[in-house]
Formats: C-alpha cells, structure tokens, sequence
C-alpha cells in the first residue's frame, strides 16, 4: 500500500477517479435505502474495503522513479547501504524484495516476465541464464549504452558470461571463478613441502595427510545433485583437458578428458578414498564450512575464500590457507570454472534509461571497485582486478589473478537448466555407483540431444 | 414476527455484496487455477519460449508422461514413502497414544513434548533434521558412535538407499502427533464400562485392546489412513530441503518431480498434465479406502 495513496488517487486519472466516485454513491444508497436496517455497519465496512482495494490500483500512478529489484539475504545491508548512495547521487529510489537463496529468485522473476516484466525492474543474472533470458526476450539488451572503455576494461571471461548471440544483456558483478585452497599448515604438518599440482598428487598428499592424522578426509566438493555439481564437473573436466560442447552444440562430453574426470571423482570416493564422502549430498555452503573448521586440507572455492577463512569471527583456521592453481591431470591444464554474474535489465521496465543508471553504478568500473574492496566481490574489470588499492583490500588476490588464464564458461545454451538439471542426475548415477562414468555419460549425451532437438523443434 | 418480503431481499443482496471479496478471491486464487491448469495441461507451453504461446497437443502431455519411464519411478518411490510413512505413523501414534491414555506423571508436560513437533513448520523440521544427519557433527550419528553402534560417522544422504529412510524418519516425527491427538480423543471417548465389563468376564489387557480398543478405534484408523496417504503423497518441503531428490534421484517423490517440470524445465503443460494424474492416483486410493471402510461396516452390522 503506497504510503501517498490519497496524493496518489488525486493525481490518478480521471477515469479512476470518475469510476470510485460512482462505486462510492452507488454503495452510499444501498446501504441507506429506506428499510436497510443494517445500514451502518456495512457502510462502513465497504468503505473500507474500497479504501483497500484502490490503495492497490492507485500506486502505480506514484509520480517518483522507483526501481524495483529481488535478491536473495546474503549482501542485504550492502545492497541496501549502495542503494542510499545512489539516490543520493541520481535521486533515483531502488526498492529491494528479499527472498530466500536457490531459483527462488528465478521463479518470482520469471512469473514477473510472464505478466510484462515490470515488476522488477533490474535484477541479478547468472552466466547460465543469459541466453534464457535472452532468448525468451526477458532481458533487455545494454548494446546501445556500452561504449569502447567499457569494452576495453572487461575481462574476456566475464564479458563472455554477459553476451548472447553478439549483444550485451549487463554488466558483470560478481565475476568469479573457482580457486583451489590449500591449508599450508597442514601440509607442512604432513611433511609436505608444496601443493598438489596434479590429481594424482591430490590423491598421494591426500592420503598422506590421512595416514599421518592430520585429517580424517583431505577434501571435500560440492558433489549435490544440484548446478554446483555441474560446475565442480566443468572445472574437473577442463582440467583433464576435456569438452563440454563443439561448435556446433553437439555433446562431447562422453568422450576423452571428460569420461576420465568423472571416474577420478568416482574413484576419489571410492577407491583413493580422499574425497568426504558426504560430498555426494554437499554444496558450497558445507565444504567452505569443512574447510572453515579445519576438517579438510584443501577445496575448490568462488569467491575470495581468503576473506572467509582468514576471519575469526568465522574460521578456526586463520592464516594457515593460501591460494594456488587448479590441479590438472598433467600440471599444465590448471583450469577452472568460472560463474559471472551481473546486473540486468528487464525488458518490461517502464524506466530503461534509469535502470541502466543503477547498472552502471553498482556493477561498472567504479561499482565494482566499491563492492571488491567492502564485500569482497570479485570484479569482472581489468582496471579493478589491477587497481593497488583492491590488491591491498583482498588477501591472495594476486596468486587468484593466475588462475585468470585458465578458466571456462558453463555451456551458454537456452536450455541449460534442462540440461543441467538432467546431466546432474547422470552424474549422480556414476558418482553412485549406479553406473559406470562411461554409460552414465552416453546416457547424459542421449538427454541432451532430445532436450536440444525438443528446443529448436519448439523454436523453428 | 412477520419480516416484509422487502426488508428479507434486502439483507440477502447485502450479505452477497459483503461475502462477493471473498467469493472473487476464492475464485481468482483457487478456482481459476484449477481451470486453467486443467486446460493447459492439453496444452504445449513452455515458459521460456513465449512467441510460441499455447500449442493445443490434445492428450500428448498424458501420453508422454505415463509412457517417461522416470515418472513410475518417481509414483514408486512415492508408495513406498506412504506405505512407510502410514503404517509406522499409525502404529507409533496408536502406542503413544495408548501410553498418554494412562495415569503418568507430569502426563501435561510429556503430552506438550509430543505434541511439539508437530507445530513446528516444515521447513524449520527439514533444516533441523538437517543438523541432525549432519555427516561430521550430526546429533544421530554422534549418539550411535558413543553407544557403539557404528564404528565411524556414516553420510546418511550419500547412499541412495539410506536416504529415503532417513526422509520417512524425519516425516514421521513431525506426522506422528496428529496420530496421536485423533486416537487418544477416541480412548478418551470409549466408556470405562465395556473394560470393566470384559475385566469382570475375565478378558486379559491385551484381549481388551484386541477386542475392544482397536474396534471401537477403526474409524479413526481409516481416517487418519486417508489423510496421512493424502498428506504423504504431496510432501515436498522435506525433501526439497534436505536432499532435492538426490542422491542419484533415489529421493525424488512426484511431487518433486513436478517442481521440476515447472520451475527448472518451464514446460507447465507437461507439468500440470503430471498433477491431474497423481490427482487421479490419490483419488483412486481414497476411493479404494472408502469402499473398505464401507464394506467393513456393513459386515459389521
């Protein structure tokens, strides 16, 4: 209900007006007609239902520029502090609805498109659901606001992650990939002098750091039947030098580099026994927890994970973790996967030009650079990645800029939630021994090729 | 007291107009829905193509599912939930039931701790059975580590066999209090004097409750087998928060099975096409239980 609702209804239309006034008398008579002997009870409970129902119709004529936009809690005071600082700064109000992590977000927004796309006028957007949206038309596209700094300044990763068939649809936020996490200190403890370059010398340090006591599993992933699933494979894949698509959006994934990452993950469980096992039903939240509290030696992170793991308040391991490459299969195939995010705009947005005022504040150049040095979000721009002042703000941020060589994208396909969704359960019947890598992965392929050909027979 | 014909329409159109809100309300939230999932549900329509629209498929949607091998599985999965999930509760509730019947001490506090559970949100039970089965810290398996049932921490959601068993767990000790309110308000309602009776006819404890308790109670047994089937069949909460319908889909119920379809793969004709049949599945078992319930009591009487 608009606090202005009064203001509102005055400035409304006249049609609003000339249609309450009617409503109004015509409920005034019946309720006074001669005989009613219920007459002002009711008079005054309709009015009152009438003064509810038009505060709803009457806000949308608030004359103000009001964004509107949904997250989930993580970064609310953040957001929220950013949010002052830019109607300070343009006079322009943004609205925050909190909602709860996961595809939360994603189902309201996607309803919210489905009834015109004016509910929220700007929102955050995953690299994985750039070409959906944009290819459902969603998302506007930011082409004619992108001028050749802004190209200039944008990592090729990150830049990746926010294009869809050669057209911009926002900027990059949160721009990160995985890193590896080691804790030096056990390591040292183990008598290891250096970390794991390879997956054999995770399996061989693994197992000494086991043997020696130091911890009861020396790594954990973020194996759940869910997207980070996906995105633990895409890393382990890349990293045995495999694929995840051709050129032509035809699966390679059950060939080469791929089948052989994915039976390391099984054996890693079953047979080494390195990985935790609960990595099976574990997302990101529960490995940074493992690693927080000292229960593993090493994981894959997104993020800053020195941030993390160097605050008291959070972690029991404070100044023991340090940042490397990703382990490869030979050491010369560090990659990793990377997950940018950005800030996009609805195509139902009654303020385009505003909305991409807001864009441009909190994820360009400047916006970043605020948000990498107060809430440690990693940047999508070279001049931030390079800036001394967020070097000197974020711990380890040099030995991650390495990794930047080295990273892959998710397939950037209008089904890959499908894909996703279908593919994790592939993997889950290998990772449970269910069946082999190879026949789980033939099956994956199977899937994939009904999904993609279900799509461009929906879409011809 | 003659009331005018005049004065009597008037309060009925005035009680319409008053009630109208929530007639619209019911209509736009409950009844339209029902409709038009009904209609879509013969419909092609995928969300993320929009250009497309609705492409009437006739009985496709229908077809396909029940041909998608995955869904039988899915209904399997679901029966054996329910079946668990019924059988247990009603036994466990009939036996707590049977205990708070009796004379105990502190018998308020003991009833409000059984009681407990079942107040408590869903979601709030999920997470904190989530805790619980925590592989590394987890209550369960520090308390069976200390008595020496287990030699080391067991990760209960990362076998697929486990799993499910670990849901029903967690179900059932939410479900299990509503059990127990229905049957012990049917004890309380059973006279003393048919005990007394058969204690005078030199009927033992448990020829009484074999006797006499469980018959007089059948009603209430059938009913709560309806319901909890009912309730059991669209569980969700739980499993969305503690495994999502992993590992390996070992836990995927129908009713995530349609979250699926929905609101990953955003074809809601298919979607709803799966949400008539297991309507029609779950109205099949009522009926099934009603015709029991009806023959049992007619060769009763």
């Amino acid at each position: 209900m608009s606090e202005n609702w009064i203001w509102c209804w005055y400035k409304g239309g006249e049609k609003v007006k000339k249609y309450s006034l009617v409503c109004f008398r015509n409920i005034f008579l019946l309720c006074f007609k001669e005989g009613n002997n219920m007459r002002f009870k009711s008079f005054v409970l309709v009015l009152v239902l009438l003064i509810l129902s038009f505060s709803i119709f009457v806000t949308v004529y608030a004359a103000d520029v009001e964004l509107n936009t949904i997250e989930g809690p993580g970064n609310v005071p953040f957001y929220l502090s950013r949010f002052v600082e830019f109607a300070d700064e343009t006079g322009i109000k943004v609205n925050l609805n909190v909602i709860p992590y996961g595809r939360d977000a994603g189902i309201k927004l996607i309803s919210s498109f489905m009834a015109g796309g004016d509910q929220y006028d700007v929102f955050l957007i995953d690299c994985i659901e750039v070409a959906q949206y944009a290819g459902a038309g969603w998302a506007m596209s930011v082409d004619e606001w992108i001028t050749p700094d802004l190209e200039e300044d944008i990592v090729p990763f990150a830049k990746d992650g926010m294009m869809f068939k050669g057209h911009w649809y926002g900027l990059p936020y949160a721009s990160e990939w995985k890193s590896f996490v080691y804790n030096d200190k056990m390591l040292k403890d183990a008598g290891l002098v250096e970390f794991p370059k390879t997956w054999n010398d995770v399996v061989e340090y693994g197992q000494e750091l086991q043997n020696s006591g130091v911890v009861k599993y020396s790594t954990a992933f973020s194996w759940a039947q869910k997207e980070c699933l996906i995105c633990d494979f895409a890393a382990l894949s890349a990293s045995f030098d495999g694929v995840f698509f051709n050129e032509d959006l035809e699966p390679l994934f059950n060939k080469g580099g791929a089948v052989e990452a994915l039976q390391w993950m099984v054996d890693s469980i079953n047979e080494y026994k390195v990985v935790d096992p609960a990595s099976i039903m574990w997302t990101e939240d529960e490995v940074d927890a493992a690693m927080q509290n000292g229960d593993i030696a090493y994981q894959i992170s997104w993020g800053y994970p020195l941030v993390r793991l160097n605050d008291p308040d959070r972690s029991s391991i404070v100044g023991q973790a340090k940042i490397g490459l990703m382990p490869s299969v030979d050491g010369e195939h560090p990659y990793t996967v990377s997950g940018p995010m950005g800030w996009a705009i609805s195509k139902g947005t009654k303020n385009p030009a505003e909305a991409w005022e807001f864009v441009k504040f909190i994820a360009g150049p400047k916006g970043s650079k605020v948000a990498a040095i107060r809430q440690g979000m990693f940047s999508g721009w070279k001049s931030v990645l390079n800036d001394p002042e967020v070097q000197a703000g974020v711990p380890g941020l040099e030995d991650m800029a390495k990794q930047a060589e080295y990273i892959v994208n998710r397939p950037i396909v209008p089904w890959y939630h499908e894909f996703s969704v279908k593919f994790a359960e592939k993997l889950h019947e290998a990772l449970t021994l269910q069946k082999s890598p190879q026949e789980a992965l033939n099956e994956a392929v199977e899937e994939t090729l009904k999904i993609k050909s279900e799509y461009e027979e929906a879409t011809r | 007291m003659h009331i005018p014909s005049t004065l009597k329409a008037n309060d009925r159109r005035l009680g319409y107009i008053l009630i109208a809100p929530t007639l619209i309300i019911l209509f736009l939230v409950v009844l339209y829905p029902l409709l038009y999932s009904f209609y879509i549900s013969f419909h092609n329509m995928n969300v993320a193509i929009p250009w497309k629209g609705r492409i009437f498929v006739g009985f496709d949607n229908y077809i396909n599912v029940i041909q998608d091998i995955s869904w039988w599985k899915a209904i399997l999965r679901t029966f054996y939930f329910v079946i668990s999930d019924v059988l247990v509760g009603i036994t466990f509730g009939l036996m707590i039931a049977l205990l708070l019947n009796k004379k105990l001490i502190m018998k308020s506090l003991i009833f409000a701790i059984v009681l407990f559970p079942y107040v408590l949100p869903p979601i709030v039970n999920a997470l904190m059975w989530k805790l619980i089965y925590d592989s590394n810290y987890g209550l369960l398996n520090g308390m069976l580590y200390q008595f020496g049932f287990i030699n080391d921490y067991i990760a209960w959601f990362s076998k697929t066999n486990s799993a499910i068993i670990m849901l029903i767990i967690a179900n059932l000790w939410q479900g299990t209090p509503f059990a127990v309110i229905l049957f012990l308000s049917g004890l309380k309602s059973i006279p003393l004097e048919i005990y007394e009776a058969a204690r005078i006819d030199g009927s033992s404890s448990w020829q009484s409750f074999r006797y006499i308790t469980l018959p007089l109670l059948k009603p209430i047994i059938y009913i709560l087998v309806v319901m909890k089937t009912i309730l059991t069949f669209k569980i969700f909460d739980l499993i969305y928060a503690l495994t999502g319908g992993g590992p390996a889909n070992s836990t995927q119920v129908v009713s995530m099975k349609i979250y699926n379809e929905s609101f990953n793969f955003l074809k809601f004709g298919r979607a709803s096409a799966m949400s008539y049949i297991l309507l029609g599945v779950v109205t099949c078992f009522v009926i099934i239980y009603m015709k029991l319930f009806e023959e049992k009591k007619e060769s009763e009487n």
